[in-house]
């Protein structure tokens, strides 16, 4: 009896202690790492996938008409960093493809670029229709960066034919092909800066083999004879030519170290066929064709002549030489004028909160077009220009953004230095409104993996003629202009193919979202600015999930 | 919260409930004329911590008591999460320093009631360990950053409400033992979030990370106590 009474106390203590915690601690045994409705592990951590500091738009113009080009092309890069460029899953490619004529690309993280570290690369673009072209870059910041490259479509190219006359001199006899070869649109004609002058010796000329594999003479007597017959048609070049580039900054090797520097391809060429005495040349069969270009205007550009391209352009000079028929050149003259890593500070601002995508075309002082440079960012943000010249500027700005009045022309005194504002105003009627997109995977057993992209986007009045407005997503977040009560669409680019989003700008009074929801999920409130935020949840009709190995 | 603080009190004072009948007849049977009041020095273990306390008995029914525990626990781990594997220390701070009273319902049966100025301060802190191989893009480990993770108490200030026994040693009474059980309120626990490199967005806002471990850990609002002290009385 007794020893019962002295075990009662701990007894109720242990009942007071289990009651206790069965009481108020039995949530305390879930686990607290797991969603509390649906059972599923919570991240513990977010990491930021958008680790790329560099991101490189690439834009496939139409060299002629400036469109889009939207014919199959494919991307090579090559050069010091060329195998730093990749998608923004991470991949490195030998080559890029795209069908829209836009490419979103990015740097590796782990390559850093500053100015005495240059990102130094080359691309070759081939497009069906199109000559391949090759541009060298050196990257001297980071940030965002909109690349336009232009393309010259071959149905462009003129077709032009030339004579030859004979003649002799130092013991040589030698056809020349004496007229100007000049580039120019078949639309075109206009008096060229430069001309090219086709050369064949007379030995030379009877190497040449017809297309069944014959030489065209079997002897010096008999060719003399065929161009005695008929000396004014005796012998033909056609080359097919295209000149209608602008200036841009490219990197040519001066003393074998490639330097950016202010480059303009004044004509690409290629050989269509050479007729002699109604013959077509099917072979050189180790006779030589020399090309020579002369540079008409005045001043004299500092470096002139051919170029050929390896990673960078090596412009040989005026004077070249062929021996095989599917010959092409390209013709460039550059400026050794120093370009200057860094250059002007320009920021951009507005009242409003806006994504911006501006382009610039940069003249000198006498109208001469220098560059294009694309700025892309949100108000205010403040870029710092790379590789610029020296001198004297002014950046037009083009009239290509809806949202936006026109920006009044920029007028630098030296592109090197100085910092300048640029004031954007918002177009009457325009409000501010701002998307978040939440992107989600199509896979139904990962509905929870959502993307909030830090990307370049595009956005315009669904069906409307504008252009598309270029903006810049950070983490799914976008400023922007639109105009009330109208339909637009948002469009990302990944993996060669666009993903839409349509929303509409028409809301209740609340704030709400004033239309039914289609295909994503649209949902809008009120900000306690006063704007409207439109949230959108966007399935992916990409299996992005894998593309992001999530 | 408050409904349920109460709900919680009037559970255990209905188990103490249950045994005053036989209780009583323990006091009736332990009275003796041997005093006990007086001020007595003693320590504790308890799921607080360790720690020293004086109490004051200052007669059959009231003591009140004073004193300090603190506890810290180090735990090494690590875990896995977007395909990384990251090293993590948890450093199990917690104590404090409180002011309680003891009402004696029995002889050795007493309800306690103070407060504490609770210093329960978890600490989760650590680090990538494996790179984050993104695509071809391998991403260093010291790139992907540190995570500091601290729960603190929503109030600082805690009440507490315990049921316990206590017992004296000796033909003089000079030692006392309890044991008790029972809560501190320290409120839905408040977690800051401290991260660097790619792991960033835990402590950005934007991502209401730090809102949704928050809810998760919301159901922690009571400090469960189990408590063991001995004293000695000192005159």
């Amino acid at each position: 009896m007794m020893k019962n009474k002295k075990s009662f106390p701990i007894k109720t203590a242990f009942l007071l202690l289990i009651t206790a915690l069965l009481t108020g601690c039995s949530d305390y045994l879930d686990n607290p790492l797991k969603d509390k409705e649906t059972g599923d592990d919570i991240n513990l951590l977010i990491i930021d996938f958008n680790f790329f500091n560099t991101r490189l738009t690439y834009k496939l113009i139409d060299a002629s008409d400036g469109s889009v080009i939207t014919a199959p092309a494919t991307l090579r890069f090559s050069g010091k960093n060329g195998d730093d460029i990749v998608t923004f899953s991470g991949d490195k490619k030998a080559e890029f493809l795209t069908t829209q004529g836009q490419l979103e690309l990015t740097v590796d993280p782990n390559v850093g670029i500053s100015e005495n570290t240059p990102f130094e690369y080359a691309v070759n673009v081939e497009a069906d229709g199109y000559n391949t072209i090759t541009k060298a870059f050196q990257l001297r910041n980071e940030g965002k960066k909109t690349i336009e490259l232009r393309l010259s479509k071959i149905e462009d190219e003129s077709e032009n034919e030339t004579g030859g006359t004979i003649e002799t001199g130092n013991g040589d006899t030698t056809i020349v092909f004496s007229s100007v070869i000049s580039g120019q649109l078949k639309s075109t004609v206009a008096e060229k800066e430069y001309k090219i002058s086709y050369s064949i010796k007379w030995n030379d000329l009877l190497k040449f083999q017809d297309e069944n594999g014959q030489l065209l003479f079997s002897s010096s007597d008999e060719a003399w004879a065929a161009y005695e017959k008929d000396t004014s048609n005796f012998i033909s070049i056609s080359v097919n030519t295209f000149s209608a580039y602008d200036p841009e900054v490219d990197v040519i090797y001066i003393d074998g170290v490639p330097e950016s520097v202010l480059f303009h391809k004044l004509e690409t060429g290629s050989l269509n066929e050479i007729l002699v005495d109604g013959k077509k040349v099917g072979n050189l069969n180790g006779g030589i064709i020399s090309s020579n270009a002369s540079y008409k205007s005045t001043p004299d550009p500092d470096i002139f002549g051919f170029a050929t391209f390896d990673d960078a352009w090596d412009i040989s000079g005026p004077d070249t030489i062929y021996n095989t028929l599917d010959f092409s050149y390209t013709l460039a003259k550059a400026s050794l004028e120093q370009l200057c890593p860094q250059g002007t500070s320009i920021r951009f601002e507005a009242g409003v909160k806006s994504s911006f995508s501006i382009d610039a075309d940069v003249y000198d002082i006498n109208d001469n077009l220098l560059t294009t440079i694309n700025f892309k960012g949100n108000f205010p943000e403040t870029f710092v220009v790379e590789n610029t010249p020296q001198k004297a500027v002014k950046l037009v700005f083009r009239d290509n953004n809806p949202a936006f009045k026109p920006i009044p022309t920029l007028e630098i005194d030296n592109f090197c230095t100085g910092d300048y504002t640029v004031d954007v105003d918002a177009q009457n009627g325009y409000e501010q409104y701002q998307v978040v997109l939440k992107a989600f995977c199509p896979d139904d057993d990962n509905p929870t993996v959502a993307i909030a992209p830090t990307y370049s986007g595009e956005f315009k009045i669904a069906g409307s003629d504008n252009p598309w407005q270029g903006v810049d997503m950070v983490g799914g977040v976008v400023d922007l202009l639109g105009l009330p009560g109208q339909e637009y669409q948002l469009r990302l680019l990944w993996e060669n193919e666009w993903e839409y989003s349509t929303l509409f700008t028409e809301f209740n009074p609340d704030g709400s979202y004033a239309h039914s929801t289609g295909s994503d999920n649209i949902y809008s409130e009120e900000l306690d600015d006063g704007r409207i935020r439109i949230n959108i949840e966007h399935t992916f009709s990409q299996d992005v999930c894998i593309d992001m190995r999530w | 919260m408050k409904k349920r603080f109460f709900t919680i009190l009037i559970l255990l004072l209905f188990v103490n409930g249950l045994v005053p009948a036989v209780a009583q007849k323990n006091a009736v049977a332990e009275q003796s004329i041997v005093k006990t009041s007086g001020f007595y020095a003693g320590g504790q273990a308890s799921t607080n911590g360790l720690g020293l306390n004086i109490k004051y008995i200052a007669n059959k029914n009231f003591t009140f008591k004073a004193g300090y525990e603190t506890l810290s626990l180090n735990h090494a781990f690590s875990f896995s999460e977007d395909e990384m594997d990251f090293a993590a220390d948890l450093d199990y701070t917690t104590g404090g320093l409180f002011l309680l009273a003891d009402w004696f319902y029995t002889k050795s049966l007493y309800i306690s009631g103070g407060a504490i100025i609770n210093k329960f301060q978890p600490e989760v802190a650590g680090y990538a360990v494996s790179d984050l191989q993104y695509g071809d893009i391998t991403i260093p480990a010291e790139d992907v950053g540190e995570f500091n993770f601290y729960f603190e108490p929503e109030i600082k200030t805690s009440p507490y409400l315990a049921v316990g026994f206590r017992k004296f040693f000796g033909k003089s009474k000079r030692v006392s033992y309890n044991f008790e059980t029972g809560l501190y309120y320290i409120g839905s626990p408040e977690v800051t979030i401290e991260t660097t490199g790619l792991l960033k967005p835990t402590s950005d806002e934007a991502h209401n990370q730090k809102q949704i471990l928050e809810e998760q850990f919301s159901v922690y609002k009571y400090y469960p106590i189990a408590k063991f002290d001995i004293a000695v009385r000192l005159f």
